[in-house]
């Protein structure tokens, strides 16, 4: 899906209702190493998508990968958790105030 | 969260910390200066302690929070200048080759998988460092340097002679690397030098095609960098002639056409008479660059589509020509004469279609502004171009056609309206396309906007000679604009200013045409503001003219989509 993502972006992100559900879970698996691919693909993936598709995703988006950041003794599932929220922050843009604000800035 | 990852100081931890920087950064564009305030001053302690700490990934991770941040909080970086600057200028500075005796202790420090090139022989032998943090580090700190002249604008100003002379006089200066992606952004940077004097001298945006007088100091400024830019297109590499191309563009854009007057202190000749000379070389494909390109196969840059496009140098060629006739206007006549039949090279059916509409699109360009007069000169060589053009199998070739199309049109005015017929009939297939073939995979819908567009610009020129009954019913099919945004205040325009002159065709289709701009006016159009301003105003003036006010209101009673009805009663309402 990663690659999908990056390389058939046009195609691939009208897809979202399906891709996002899908990698959401991929955040709670119980193996680093899933989540670690989870991030990766959520880094690509939201980077193509515009700020309102993006929104009915984010407040579960940020929860799971705040959780990650907190939990998480990966450190490169931690590093590409911080990737994956700059994504989701450079798509959102101003949507993504509330999470910057609040809860975890 | 980010807080404590910011001030992590175990040195396993500086790549996180590092991410965090990033993160932080990306979340300054996103928020925006208001609302990022609160939190700039912890990503600055971070990353100013960041850079003091031997670790080359945080370093570079700092430089990039820098230049983020740089481009939201502006003049908040001032007082972060004299500290910055020099820090930055001497991570740019640092020498790439040491002494070959050295070379055991530096291979131990870079690690094995760090390639190490030998250069001399005996006690004349150093190594270079090609190691990929050293190399991303002094990338990162050029494009913080840019950054910051960027959006410190005048504040710059202080630094600028010294960061000039260091980027391109010294011996370890950026523009000496043997890096090609360091001297590139080393060419980037030098940009917004000539942007920090324009603003110190509080230089105004120059008039279209006109010329005005520059001061002492952009002059020299604008002077050294572009004789800079035009040395940097015999660089062996692609990447650096690319950005000494687009740096010309960008510096064009500052002082306009002037700059093109400016005389070398070697040769006394103007800047726009050597540039044009080494940009028929690149035309020609005889540029070091492209030698080495064909000679070894060498191959740079991102070609998904077609492997035997120069999408990295002949595109910012294409872009610098087109920047030329933007800024000079019908003076860059003289110039262009030396490129048209090199262009049309690039035209030709065996090319690859992306050599194709990068040419077209380029001719389109001049002809937007090179004025009717010398515009005739070339319809001759232009126009079976275009015929064969607006059917080509590619999109992309299509669309810079039909605009290059429009442009003559526009340009030549009434003397090309007796083809306008012909233009129609070449020009209808695009419009009048099934909604299927529309929905295929790949297909942008470009050129259906710029055949409006051109259609449009007929229209304008020479409506007698345009058969609106069969015209404008195939126009209001083709709407909305899909990618071409700018096109937006052309079409609107015309189909507006049809309307408020009481053309019975146009009046006829008013319901569709009231539908197609309240669309535009919707919270989603990516439409830009002067189109917007443009049917704003025209929905007003339909509802308060006496002369179509009965006309507007029988319309508005036949629309029933409420959305479109909302966003009519809001635009009428707008101040």
């Amino acid at each position: 899906l990663g690659q999908l993502s990056e390389h058939c972006t046009l195609s691939i992100v009208l897809q979202h209702q399906i891709v996002m559900p899908a990698v959401m879970r991929g955040l709670e698996d119980p193996a680093d190493s899933v989540k670690l691919t989870t991030c990766y693909v959520i880094d690509k993936f939201v980077e193509a998508l515009d700020s309102a598709a993006l929104l009915q995703y984010l407040p579960h988006l940020m929860q799971r990968l705040i959780t990650i950041l907190g939990t998480c003794q990966d450190r490169n599932v931690q590093e590409l958790a911080l990737t994956a929220i700059a994504s989701s922050a450079v798509s959102a843009e101003m949507e993504f105030l509330p999470y910057a604000e609040v809860r975890y800035c | 969260m980010l807080q404590q990852i910011l001030m992590v100081s175990e040195p396993s931890l500086f790549q996180l910390r590092g991410r965090g920087l990033e993160c932080l950064g990306h979340v300054a564009v996103a928020i925006g200066r208001d609302n990022f305030t609160r939190y700039f001053e912890m990503g600055m302690n971070s990353a100013m302690q960041g850079i003091q700490l031997n670790d080359l990934t945080l370093k570079e991770q700092s430089f990039i929070y820098f230049a983020n941040c740089a481009k939201v909080m502006g003049n908040h970086f001032d007082q972060y200048l004299p500290e910055m600057v020099p820090f930055l200028s001497g991570v740019v500075l640092e020498p790439e080759l040491s002494p070959f005796e050295d070379a055991e202790t530096q291979l131990a420090a870079l690690g094995a998988d760090d390639e190490e090139d030998a250069d001399g022989e005996g006690g004349d032998q150093y190594l270079l460092n090609t190691n990929a943090g050293f190399v991303d580090t002094k990338k990162a700190a050029l494009v913080a340097l840019g950054a910051l002249a960027e959006h410190t604008k005048k504040s710059f100003f202080p630094y600028l002679e010294k960061v000039l002379n260091e980027v391109i006089l010294d011996e370890n200066g950026a523009l000496n690397s043997y890096h090609d992606s360091i001297r590139s952004e080393a060419l980037v940077l030098l940009e917004y030098m000539v942007q920090v004097a324009c603003d110190h001298q509080n230089f105004p945006p120059p008039p279209k095609h006109g010329v005005v007088a520059l001061d002492h100091i952009v002059t020299e400024v604008a002077r050294v960098v572009l004789i800079t830019y035009i040395a940097a297109l015999q660089d062996v590499e692609k990447l650096p002639v690319s950005s000494a191309l687009n740096g010309i563009c960008g510096v064009l854009e500052l002082i306009g056409v002037s700059g093109l007057g400016i005389t070398s202190p070697e040769s006394n000749k103007p800047i726009g008479e050597i540039l044009v000379a080494e940009l028929v070389t690149l035309l020609q494909e005889k540029a070091p660059c492209q030698a080495i390109n064909k000679h070894e196969g060498h191959h740079t840059g991102d070609d998904d589509d077609d492997d035997d496009h120069d999408n990295v140098v002949m595109d910012s060629v294409c872009d610098c020509i087109g920047q030329m006739a933007k800024s000079a206007g019908p003076a860059f006549v003289p110039y262009y004469k030396q490129m048209h039949k090199l262009l049309l090279k690039f035209t030709k059916s065996s090319r690859a279609f992306t050599d194709r509409a990068m040419a077209i699109g380029c001719i389109a360009e001049v002809m937007n502004e090179i004025g009717g007069a010398a515009v005739s000169e070339y319809v001759g060589s232009i126009l079976p171009l275009i015929q064969s053009s607006l059917q080509d199998s590619m999109e992309a070739v299509r669309r810079n056609a039909a605009f290059c199309l429009g442009a003559m049109c526009e340009a030549m005015g009434p003397a090309l309206a007796p083809q306008f017929p012909m233009f129609l009939q070449l020009l209808r297939p695009l419009c009048d396309r099934p909604a299927e073939q529309l929905q295929a995979s790949g297909v942008g819908g470009g050129d259906i906007d710029n055949a409006l567009s051109a259609v449009a610009r007929m229209i304008r020129v020479a409506p007698e000679t345009i058969p609106l009954p069969q015209v404008i019913p195939v126009m209001i099919n083709a709407l909305p604009l899909r990618v071409d945004m700018v096109e937006a205040a052309n079409v609107f325009g015309t189909l507006i200013d049809l309307v408020l002159k009481g053309n019975p065709v146009a009046l006829s289709f008013l319901p569709q045409i009231i539908t197609h701009c309240a669309n535009l006016l919707a919270p989603s159009s990516q439409a830009e503001d002067e189109a917007k301003v443009l049917v704003i105003t025209g929905l007003k003036r339909f509802s308060i003219d006496a002369n179509l006010q009965p006309a507007f209101s029988a319309a508005m009673a036949q629309i029933g989509d409420a959305n479109v009805r909302g966003l009519v009663e809001k635009a009428l309402q707008h101040a």
